[in-house]
């Protein structure tokens, strides 16, 4: 991270003049909790705006104050995180068994709790309102990330109905890969549709860390020989499963560790996992 | 600000979240006219501006536990929610019909219009008279009129990367020009 080159992009500008996005807004007071410089910049630009503000002072109208106090009197402060726990109203219901005595008694119930329902769903009602106007003007702000952010999700989920279509599908078999001598605590799962000729590779094999320089590569074994199927890269590539190139008549999958990039044939003494279909 | 008003500061926070309206007062006091001023700048009209004042300390008074000392200054805080508050009560007005197009241009003037200069400020109004009419231009559309960078460019006719530099110009400038003022007091 570049700290000269991040203060001086204008992100901190469009900061304090009100300009930025929600996501930027988080990421400006992460980088200034982390960075002191930026936090430094930042408040010099703070008080900018500050000495601008006390610049433009200007006297309120005397009633305001009284106003403004009388307002907060019936407004309570929200409490981080906490909400108000309802009232429980206590009733003795023990004693004479005289219907009149009950029916009173039922009334007083009923009047108690008219008027409890009443009271909390007219301040609920208050309060709903008051979160309603805070929220659109969140809203306004955040429609724009929302729409960017809701595509993002619509192609998420058409990935994951062809995925789970997949799995359900009759021809698809689970194949657990077993680790060898070589790797034995290793293990990894393949997806593969006889019918249809697709492999899925599970995307977080519990494989042993490789060094930079090696990585693993996946074989169909197809009558008895084997059939490059791509590498594994060492970040997860992929949410869930990742595609793997199409198949058909393997009858065993199986991970070596090979140099990294990849050899056209695979060293077999170093085979991590494997796993007949 | 100096560290025993800071400190008079926290712990006048401290009550206020307790619920002291005695100290909330004090914060009104503190701080009232210089928010009204942003408010009534960015409204464009005392009658609202006092609106939004009511509105924004009301938000204060109820989001007070959510502001932390540690991520910034009481009184930066508390503009944003003033300011906030004010570019949604023009935006609510001239969705309205309430603001004509041409009023909301920008009048190229910081707090001339004010009734009373406090003794401290003499001099600012020059000082800022070294920011160019561009720069000052930039400070209104973005902070007072709540535009985004896109906005001013659409609205002037400049490029966007016009916008920005001159916004960060401005800006900087400001601040050499309230370095050198609080120097001199």
């Amino acid at each position: 991270m570049d700290i000269k080159e991040y203060i001086s992009s204008g992100i901190l500008e469009n900061y304090v003049l009100g300009n930025v996005s929600k996501q930027e807004q988080q990421e400006v007071e992460c980088m200034s909790h982390i960075y002191p410089e930026i936090k430094s910049e930042l408040e010099q630009l703070q008080s900018v705006i500050e000495s601008m503000a006390i610049k433009l002072e200007k006297n309120p109208p005397s009633h305001l104050k009284s106003k403004i106090l009388t307002a907060i009197k019936n407004e309570k402060q929200e409490a981080l995180g906490q909400k108000t726990e309802a009232k429980v109203v206590a009733i003795d219901a023990s004693g004479n068994s005289k219907l009149w005595k009950y029916m009173a008694a039922a009334s007083v119930v009923i009047t108690i709790g008219f008027a409890y329902l009443f009271y909390t769903s007219n301040s609920e009602l208050k309060s709903v309102k008051s979160q309603l106007s805070d929220m659109s003007t969140e809203m306004y702000e955040n429609k724009s990330n929302f729409e960017t952010e809701l595509d993002a999700l619509s192609q998420k989920v058409e990935k994951k109905k062809e995925l789970l279509a997949f799995l359900q599908h009759s021809a698809t078999k689970k194949i657990v890969l077993k680790g060898t001598d070589f790797q034995p605590t290793s293990t990894c799962i393949v997806y593969f549709n006889e019918s249809t000729s697709k492999v899925f590779l599970d995307a977080s094999p519990q494989m042993e860390k490789l060094p930079q320089d090696k990585q693993y590569q996946l074989w169909a074994i197809v009558d008895g020989k084997p059939v490059d199927m791509g590498m594994l890269t060492h970040d997860k590539p992929c949410e869930d499963l990742c595609p793997m190139p199409d198949v058909s008549n393997a009858q065993a999958f199986a991970i070596t560790v090979e140099k990294a990039g990849g050899s056209p044939t695979p060293s077999l003494d170093k085979l991590a996992v494997i796993g007949n279909v | 600000m100096s560290n025993p008003e800071i400190h008079i500061e926290l712990e006048m926070v401290n009550q206020i979240k307790s619920g002291n309206t005695e100290a909330f007062e004090r914060l009104y006091d503190n701080y009232s006219k210089a928010l009204f001023g942003v408010s009534s700048k960015i409204v464009r009209s005392d009658e609202v501006a006092e609106d939004v004042l009511q509105e924004a300390f009301v938000k204060i008074w109820k989001k007070i536990h959510s502001y932390d000392a540690s991520k910034g200054r009481l009184f930066t805080w508390m503009l944003n929610i003033v300011r906030n508050t004010a570019i949604d009560k023009l935006r609510k007005l001239k969705s309205q019909g309430k603001y004509e197009i041409q009023e909301l241009k920008p009048n190229v003037d910081l707090g001339v219009n004010n009734s009373k200069i406090n003794i401290n400020h003499i001099g600012v109004k020059d000082l800022l008279a070294k920011l160019s009419p561009e720069q000052q231009e930039m400070i209104e559309y973005l902070y007072f009129n709540g535009y985004t960078q896109q906005e001013v460019s659409d609205e002037l006719n400049i490029p966007l990367g016009t916008v920005k530099t001159r916004s960060r110009a401005a800006l900087k400038e400001l601040k050499k020009i309230f370095n050198l003022f609080l120097f001199w007091i």
